[in-house]
């Protein structure tokens, strides 16, 4: 990459950081080949490279909205490293998380399904309720909508994929970023879960 | 014998590949919504509809 490049990098970056919105656009247009490409070559799936690469960019938003970022104009190698991280998590998660193979037999939330529950649980259980129903809308829109089909609809991940227009990998994907967020939003709020 | 590896062809990464449009849109769209709020020393993120 030339010196000319280099600068008009850095002033598009300055330029998004001040407010203009249309030089993000312009950075991902310039860009999207090469970081899609990268994160493909690694996962071979391409509704998860796509997933990849919409979280490299909220990361990417957030570190320049935050006013953190601090590489000299270097933003297509930065842009790159987080894409690799993001591909390394994935793989980590991927062995340590157990698979979901979609058989209608995982229940995120057994101990909802308590049959006999007195007054004081019933209150407990709806409360539960109305905390994860609030708790919920933080997380993505993709992942809420999976997420709520299967918990609240109980939907297997073959009706969510058909509905959603996905593979059931995506939709098993994003079911289980949407626990994973789900725990991080519960962290944060320091809500207790429990019956 | 079938070509038993036909489908992976099309699996094959490129130079050329790019997330589809409505991925960007929704990259573009979250960028727009987000914004951060500081207040002395602390950051709030905040999402607007």
């Amino acid at each position: 990459m030339n010196r000319t490049s280099i600068s008009t990098e850095a002033v598009l970056v300055k330029q998004y950081i001040d407010g203009d919105e249309k030089s993000l656009s312009t950075l991902i247009n310039r860009h999207q080949h090469k970081i899609f490409s990268f994160i493909f070559s690694k996962v071979y799936d391409k509704d998860l490279a796509e997933d990849i690469f919409q979280d490299t960019f909220i990361k990417v938003i957030r570190t320049l909205k935050r006013g953190k970022y601090n590489e000299e104009g270097k933003f297509l190698p930065w842009v790159m490293r987080i894409a690799h991280n993001l591909v390394i998590d994935h793989f980590r998660k991927s062995n340590r998380m157990p698979k979901f193979e979609g058989k209608g037999d995982f229940e995120i939330l057994d101990f909802m399904t308590d049959g006999d529950l007195n007054a004081e649980r019933q209150i407990i259980k709806s409360q539960i309720e109305t905390d994860l129903h609030e708790l919920i809308k933080e997380l993505p829109q993709d992942q809420l909508e999976v997420l709520e089909m299967r918990i609240f609809k109980e939907m297997s991940f073959k009706e969510i994929a058909f509905k959603t227009d996905v593979s059931i990998n995506t939709a098993l994907g994003r079911m289980r970023y949407a626990l994973i967020n789900l725990r991080k939003i519960i962290e944060k709020h320091q809500v207790v879960l429990t019956n | 014998m079938a070509k038993i590896y036909l489908n992976e062809a099309s699996q094959t990464p490129s130079k050329t590949m790019k997330p589809s449009a409505k991925i960007v849109k929704s990259i573009l769209d979250f960028s727009k919504a987000f914004t951060v709020v500081t207040y002395k020393d602390l950051q709030f993120d905040s999402f607007q509809n």
